[in-house]
C-alpha cells in the first residue's frame, strides 16, 4: 500500500521537489497548509528554506505549531528538513530570538567563519556525514548505514542540541562539527536537504518511510 | 581536501537548450531536459539554468522546463533569467527551482536582492556577473546576456552585492565565454579575493589544463561548465577527477 504523506506548505522554499522524493519513492504526497488535514497526517513533513523568523511566525499564525507538537507527542513519523529540522529546536538566533518547536532541546547558531579560506558560509555543497550509530540502536531509523555518504547542505546557522544522543550525525567542517542528522523517538531533522541530494537522499526518504 | 562543485550550465531560449560564443551567436542544440538528466546520472553536482533572452523581453519563461526537471531530477536546481520581483522568483522556487540567480534586474534595483535575501534566505540568491575587460586589471559589469554596458566596476559591485545579501557569486567572464580556450585567471583571482560567499566561476573551460591553471591561481568554489559537457569535450566524471583542492 502507498504511504501517506503530509508536506506542509508555509510559504518557503522549493517544496516541488521534496514532493517528488517522496513520489519516487512511491508515496502519495499531500501539500498543505490546511491544519485539519495536518492533523489527520500520517507520515509529515516540515520542509524549509530561508528564515526562521518568517516561517516561525508563519507557522504560529495558522496554529500549525501546535498541530506538529501534538503530531509527534502520539508518536506518528515526524521529518524536518534544513529549515525545517531547524524548527524542531527549541530557539534560533537569527534575526532576534525566535521560538520554535521545542520538540529536541537546542538552539540555533550562525555557522562562524573560519580562517582557511575555503571554509565559506553560507555552506553550500556536497559533504560526507559521520554517523554515531552508538546513539541509535533499533531506534526509528538506521543511521549507520548513512555512514560516509555524501548530502547536500546549504545553510549559514547549525544546530546544537542539549542531549548528545540526540546528534545522530555530523559533518566535518574545518574544526566545526556541524549537525547534519538530529532526532529522537519517532522524529528526525536533516540539516541537508535529502530531495537535492541523489539517490542517497531518496534513501533517507525510504528509511524515513520505512520501506528499506 | 576541498572539492569544488561541478554544476552543467544550461543556457535556454524558447525552451530550447542553446550555446553561443561571448554570450552571443546562439546556435541551438536541443531539448534541456535530456541533457539535464543525463548529467544528473553522470554526477554533476548542480544545475544552472539561464533564460538568455528573458531579460529583453523582461520575463522568465523556465517555469515548465523547471517543472519538467524537478520530477526525477534530485540535485540542486538554480534559476536565472529575468527575475525582476519576489514573485517571479517565488514562482519560479515552486516550480522546482531551489535558487534564483539575478543580473540586470539586480543592476537596475540594487534593493531587491536584499528583499530577495530577507524573504528566502541569503543562501537562495545568487548574483550573476557577467564580466567584460575594459582595461588592464579593469572589468565593467554588463546585463542582458553580455549585450548592455553598466558602467559598473565588477570588484565594486560584487562587494555591494555581498552586502545587500546576495548568498553567492556566479562570474562569467563575457570575453571568455564559448571559446574553450581557458579562463580569464586574473579576473578570477581579483574576484575571489573579495568574495567571502561561495563563488562559482564560468567562460572558457576547454581542457583539464584550464581548471588545473584555475585552481592554482585562486579559491573557487563550484566551476560552471556549458560547452564542454555539451559538445562532449570532457565527461563529468573527468572534470571532477580534477576539481580538487588539497
Amino acid at each position: 500500500m502507498k504511504k501517506k504523506v503530509t508536506i506542509i506548505d508555509y510559504g518557503a522554499g522549493n517544496i516541488l521537489s521534496v514532493s517528488r522524493a517522496f513520489n519516487e519513492c512511491n508515496a502519495s504526497v499531500d501539500i498543505t497548509s490546511d491544519p485539519k488535514k495536518i492533523k489527520d497526517a500520517s507520515f509529515l513533513v516540515l520542509p524549509g528554506d530561508g528564515s526562521f523568523s518568517y516561517a516561525s511566525q508563519r507557522l504560529k499564525k495558522f496554529g500549525i505549531l501546535k498541530i506538529i507538537k501534538s503530531h509527534f507527542k502520539k508518536g506518528n513519523p515526524l521529518l524536518g528538513i534544513c529549515l525545517g529540522m531547524q524548527m524542531l529546536l527549541s530557539k534560533s538566533e537569527e534575526f532576534g530570538i525566535n521560538e520554535g518547536l521545542s520538540i529536541i532541546k537546542g538552539r540555533i547558531t550562525r555557522i562562524k567563519k573560519q580562517k582557511k579560506v575555503y571554509l565559506k558560509v553560507p555552506v553550500i555543497g556536497w559533504h560526507p556525514i559521520k554517523t554515531k550509530a552508538e546513539y541509535y540502536k533499533n531506534k526509528f531509523i538506521k543511521i549507520n548505514k548513512f555512514d560516509n555518504k555524501k548530502f547536500y547542505f546549504v545553510h549559514s546557522f547549525k544546530a546544537i542540541v542539549h542531549n548528545k544522543n540526540e546528534l545522530l550525525a555530523y559533518y566535518k567542517y574545518g574544526a566545526d562539527n556541524i549537525a547534519a542528522i538530529i532526532g529522537k523517538d519517532n522524529v528526525i531533522g536533516s540539516q541537508f536537504h535529502p530531495e537535492k541530494s541523489g539517490q542517497n537522499g531518496i534513501n533517507l526518504v525510504k528509511s524515513f518511510l520505512k520501506i528499506n | 581536501m576541498f572539492k569544488p562543485r561541478l554544476i552543467a550550465r544550461l543556457d535556454i531560449k524558447n525552451e530550447n537548450l542553446i550555446k553561443g560564443i561571448h554570450l552571443e551567436g546562439l546556435r541551438k542544440l536541443g531539448n534541456p531536459n535530456e541533457y539535464a538528466i543525463n548529467y544528473y546520472k553522470s554526477g554533476v553536482d548542480e544545475l544552472l539554468f539561464m533564460d538568455c533572452v528573458a531579460s529583453l523581453y523582461g520575463r522568465n519563461n523556465l517555469t515548465d522546463v523547471i517543472k519538467k526537471a524537478a520530477e526525477n531530477i534530485f540535485i540542486p536546481i538554480t534559476v536565472g533569467g529575468g527575475i525582476r520581483s519576489v514573485e517571479n522568483a517565488e514562482e519560479l522556487l515552486h516550480n522546482g527551482a531551489d535558487k534564483i540567480c539575478v543580473n540586470t534586474a539586480a543592476v537596475e534595483n540594487p534593493k531587491l536582492i536584499t528583499e530577495l535575501s530577507k524573504r528566502f534566505g541569503s543562501q537562495c540568491v545568487v548574483l550573476s556577473v557577467e564580466a567584460k575587460k575594459i582595461s588592464e586589471n579593469n572589468w565593467e559589469v554588463f546585463t542582458n546576456c553580455g549585450r548592455e554596458k553598466t558602467g559598473l566596476n565588477v570588484i565594486k559591485w560584487i562587494k555591494k552585492a555581498i552586502q545587500l545579501g546576495v548568498g553567492e557569486v556566479l562570474l562569467t567572464s563575457v570575453d571568455f565565454e564559448g571559446t574553450c580556450q581557458g579562463f580569464d585567471y586574473n579576473l578570477t583571482t581579483k574576484v575571489s579575493s573579495v568574495c567571502p560567499v561561495p563563488l562559482i566561476v564560468s567562460g572558457g573551460l576547454g581542457s583539464i589544463d584550464h581548471i588545473k591553471k584555475l585552481l592554482k591561481s585562486c579559491h573557487i568554489d563550484a566551476l560552471a561548465a556549458a560547452n564542454v559537457l555539451h559538445y562532449k569535450k570532457l565527461k563529468p566524471q573527468i572534470i571532477k577527477k580534477y576539481l580538487k583542492i588539497k
